[in-house]
């Protein structure tokens, strides 16, 4: 298929409450490839979760205010009618969320939980659907299946539950996949290897993945690009390769530099970017990383457009008014690349 | 028998803690005084005890007679002509709309509208302070039994059991039977049968579970947060962190019960008084005028609507106001989705 | 989920004690003056008082009187002293009413509480909404006795389309049974369907807004399929607690107003009559057996919700 897999546009996502309308994504834009792995790195209160869900169509309601294109192998979805986003929903697109054991039904046993998926979207019957997935929940590493089935959420630890997400997420054999955090809630051993299930999802399988995260080391290890989120923008994109090495957004910078590294000599105090995330839906004019950026300049009072990295590939962009040469220079804190404390900037 | 409206103790124990503190209190009434069902019912309910309360003014003044005084044997004039307060065969007079039986008279002669407000007054009272007896005792025991859990929860929380599992009104009208006769006894303290704290008494007592458990489950959730803990490591003894943390995190879920007793106490009442197990004649009170009207519905219908009008109006306005009290205090952020 | 049912046969019975035990302070102990008098009735001759002295042991120390009491009431030779009646015999004569009257109405009310509940969630804080909640207050601030009254009124009185109260057993006559039992059944239901609904309706907005909901959802299902198989599954769990214990309550005479008004002579009949009569015996059997039937009803429900819920067996 020619095309990308996923393509979200101008993408403005707006909740109702008493205090008015809280923007809660601004403008997003990104796109994803079949058997590619693309993250969506940010703060909590930046977005990424509610891009994630209005993917799915899942935030859609009559307090909640929706703009842009969300495509789908070239069908919009936002305007799309609930008939034909059930029938995307499983064998097209999949999630999986952060919180495995509450997002299992708890009074219900998982294997049903799986099979009713499947039963929504085939016509296999009760037998042929159970084999299914006694044989997905086994791929996906879950011990002794044929038991498994008659497990309640609550008996299984957070990694098998999530196991089971995954294993019910791709039951339909879906052509995308989302994980909202899905690591998150676990211990760092389960995390590399639901981490290398995703993986070889992209790679053996050609799924394309949509994985949203806060942990920059997640990103090293498994992203083939990255999306970086700030305040419901975009503020960079770009290969995972060249957000590491060649970042190009002060935020990016923050974000790197704040992580503690083993391979580098100790500093004496941890990189911050300084102040703190934005609420929601604040936004005032000007470059949203105004507050908190040390470079910033009387240019930084308009918005910079998400604009191409010059000399790098179309998916590469910026959301920044600094040319590469300053961004180039700016972007090294003693030796490695890092936001500059305030007030230490020329 | 009138169902009880308090939420089930799983209802509540599913709500975790809210948070107190100054901007959730401001925000809550904000929202409350944007409610016009709120502020209407509150007129509504104000307007009643207002009315109540001026009983003795409206029987001297106005009608010129005791809610108990008899005036079967009178005649009066109505529209010029004269009538029978209570005709020969038995029948009272309907509403004549003058000061003189606004609303009619009962079977006894008696003003119908004197006894209304007098009746009123009982009520209310009777409510009002069966309802503290239930916050004071009920909060008490479901932050005992829920903070300091093991004996004291254990005895605790089966006292509350075994009340709870009396049907309200079976249980109100056994103490209504048991103390008619002779009153109450506590050690030293008599309260005789005919006093009105023996309904209150009653009514207050039957309710205790219905508050307590659910504190029991909110102090429970409450005992984990980290603030206790907190309190604990910088040596707070028990009782200074139940007043300064468990307290006033408690008091949005009780504020929230508070007009739901009272109309609950206010429906006993009249439920056990139609029975004829709470106040006593002559005392008036708007349950025992309810079983007089019913038995005269055929005739005279004005004497069950007044103080059935009377009863509703309450016990709507103090239900409607209790759901606005909720839905005000209930989420003060509301993003969907997240 | 053996353990959770043994525990839960235990404290049962541990109530049950407790409940008797409390039974017999609020008879005999709690009020002042002669229990003796106030077994024996208003008009009881000096004869008669010896009689219940001796039987009822009231000069035996407390634990004798306690004996006694439960021995009288549990093999159902309590006699009621104004009329010489033997109340089991009376309690026995007055059930089938009662329970026509507890499953015809419970059955209303649990329907006519889903169907609202479930109508009123699909748009929350629209018109339909906020007059069906508008309705429940009204219809819960309304005491029973009093939509009896003007339902008798109304509908048998002025028109006839009702019977003016009376029963009539369903061996007799399946129809007049019918007839005689809907007016009743309508009137207890009317209150429990205004709570019921509103409960109903708040646990299904809150189990709406739970994760496994949004997953459902994430899963391509009909709403249909998630209404009923997700949402009301979980959201109905409360219900059927609540409904047990309102149930229970209602055979243990809690309908007592409903049964007076229409003359059904059923169990809470009696305890109203016998409450103008201040003839204390009835009433005395009446609580004890009606709380003894609450408290073994709701431990069957309760048994019954952790087969349904299965976190609930972890619980103490």
């Amino acid at each position: 298929m020619t095309g990308p897999l996923l393509e979200v546009e101008e993408l403005r996502v707006g909740f109702s409450s008493d205090r008015g309308v809280v923007q809660a994504v601004e403008d997003v834009s990104l796109e994803l490839d079949e058997g590619e792995l693309v993250c969506i790195v940010g703060e909590s209160g930046c977005g990424k979760s509610v891009t994630a869900l209005t993917i799915m169509g899942l935030t859609r309601s009559p307090t909640t205010r929706i703009e842009g294109s969300v495509r789908y192998e070239g069908s919009e979805l936002l305007d799309a009618p609930e008939s034909q986003l059930r029938a995307v929903r499983g064998p097209g697109i999949a999630i999986v969320f952060q919180e495995p054991v509450t997002s299992l039904n708890p009074v219900q046993r998982v294997g049903p939980q799986i099979a009713e998926q499947i039963r929504a979207h085939t016509t296999l019957d009760k037998a042929e659907t159970r084999q299914q997935v006694i044989e997905s929940m086994r791929r996906l590493g879950i011990p002794q299946p044929e038991q498994r089935w008659y497990a309640y959420p609550h008996e299984l630890s957070g990694g098998m539950c999530q196991r089971v997400m995954i294993a019910m997420a791709m039951s339909c054999s879906p052509r995308l996949l989302i994980a909202d955090e899905c690591t998150t809630a676990l211990d760092v051993t389960i995390q590399a290897q639901i981490l290398l299930q995703l993986r070889s999802l992209c790679d053996d399988h050609g799924i394309g993945v949509l994985l949203i995260t806060h942990d920059l080391g997640v990103v090293a290890e498994v992203a083939d690009r990255v999306v970086v989120l700030y305040n419901g923008r975009v503020v960079e994109q770009g290969t995972v390769r060249s957000i590491f090495e060649d970042p190009q957004h002060p935020y990016t910078w923050g974000l790197l530099g704040s992580m503690p590294r083993l391979d580098r000599p100790r500093r004496e105090q941890l990189l911050t970017i300084p102040g703190a995330p934005p609420e929601p839906g604040t936004a005032g004019g000007g470059c949203s990383f105004l507050a908190r950026c040390p470079h910033a300049f009387d240019r930084c009072l308009e918005e910079p457009p998400l604009a191409p990295v010059p000399g790098a590939s179309a998916r590469e962009s910026a959301r920044c008014w600094l040319t590469p040469d300053e961004r180039r220079h700016l972007r090294m804190v003693g030796g490695d690349i890092g936001l500059a404390p305030a007030g230490d900037v020329g | 028998m009138s169902p009880i409206v308090l939420s089930s103790s799983e209802t509540l124990a599913a709500d975790t803690p809210s948070p107190h503190g100054e901007r959730h209190r401001r925000v809550a009434l904000r929202r409350l005084l944007h409610d016009r069902v709120a502020i209407g019912s509150v007129i509504v309910f104000a307007l009643i005890v207002i009315a109540c309360l001026c009983a003795p003014l409206y029987a001297k003044y106005v009608a010129g007679t005791g809610p108990n005084d008899n005036h079967v044997t009178e005649v009066i004039r109505v529209g010029g002509r004269p009538t029978d307060v209570v005709s020969t065969s038995g029948i009272p007079i309907g509403p004549t709309w003058q000061s003189k039986f606004l609303l009619g008279a009962d079977s006894n002669g008696r003003d119908v509208a004197v006894r209304l407000l007098y009746g009123g007054r009982t009520s209310l009272m009777i409510g009002f302070l069966a309802a503290a007896i239930t916050l004071t005792f009920g909060t008490l025991t479901g932050i005992l039994a829920g903070f300091f859990r093991g004996w004291t929860d254990t005895v605790l929380s089966r006292a509350l059991d075994v009340i709870w599992a009396y049907p309200v009104v079976l249980l109100g009208i056994a103490l209504g039977t048991a103390l008619e006769l002779g009153g109450l006894k506590l050690g030293p303290l008599v309260i005789s049968g005919n006093s009105l704290f023996v309904p209150a008494l009653i009514i207050g007592f039957v309710f205790i579970p219905y508050l307590a458990r659910p504190i029991r489950t909110q102090v429970l959730l409450l005992r984990e947060r980290e603030f206790v803990a907190a309190a604990r490591l910088l040596g707070k003894g028990s009782m200074s962190i139940i007043v300064s943390e468990v307290l006033p995190n408690v008091t949005s879920a009780v504020v929230v019960f508070v007009p739901l007793i009272v109309a609950n106490a206010i429906l006993l009442e009249a439920g056990l008084s139609y029975l004829g197990a709470g106040v006593q004649a002559p005392n008036p009170s708007w349950g025992t005028m309810i079983a007089s009207g019913v038995a005269l519905i055929t005739s005279t219908p004005s004497l069950l609507f007044a103080p059935v009008i009377m009863l509703v109006a309450t016990t709507v306005s103090m239900n409607l106001f209790g759901e606005s009290l909720r839905n005000a205090i209930g989420t003060t952020t509301s993003m969907a989705g997240r | 989920m053996a353990r959770y049912i043994a525990r839960r046969l235990v404290s049962s019975l541990v109530v049950l004690f407790l409940v008797s035990v409390f039974t017999f302070l609020i008879f005999q102990v709690i009020p002042n003056g002669s229990p003796a008098l106030r077994i024996a009735g208003r008009g009881a001759s000096p004869a008669t008082l010896a009689a219940v002295v001796k039987e009822w042991g009231f000069n035996q120390p407390i634990y004798v009187q306690y004996a006694d009491m439960m021995e009288k009431i549990f093999t159902g030779s309590v006699v009621s002293y104004s009329g010489n009646i033997n109340v089991l015999g009376q309690l026995r004569a007055g059930l089938p009413a009662t329970v026509s009257l507890a499953v015809g109405a419970s059955v209303i009310w649990l329907s006519g509480a889903i169907v609202i509940g479930v109508i009123s969630s699909r748009r929350i804080g629209g018109t339909v909404d906020r007059l069906m909640g508008v309705l429940a207050s009204v219809s819960i601030s309304v005491p029973v006795y009093v939509i009896g009254a003007v339902a008798l009124y109304f509908l048998a009185y002025k028109v006839s389309i009702f019977p003016n109260g009376g029963y009539v057993p369903i061996s007799q006559s399946f129809f007049g049974w019918l007839d005689h039992m809907i007016l009743p059944w309508l009137c207890l239901s009317v209150g429990f369907i205004g709570l019921y609904s509103r409960v109903l309706r708040s646990s299904i907005i809150e189990t709406e807004g739970e994760d496994f909901v949004r997953t459902a959802k994430a899963k391509g299902l009909t709403k249909r399929r998630i209404l009923v198989h997700h949402v009301l599954r979980t959201s109905m769990i409360p219900i059927i607690s609540l409904w047990g214990l309102d149930f229970a309550g209602v055979i243990g005479g809690g309908a007592i107003l409903i049964e007076t008004l229409f003359n059904l002579q059923g169990v809470g009949q009696y305890a109203a009559e016998s409450i103008g009569l201040l003839d204390i015996p009835p009433i005395m059997v009446i609580v004890m057996y009606g709380t003894f039937f609450v408290v073994l009803l709701t431990t069957a429900v309760d048994i019954l919700h952790a087969f349904a819920e299965p976190r609930v067996r972890l619980q103490v």
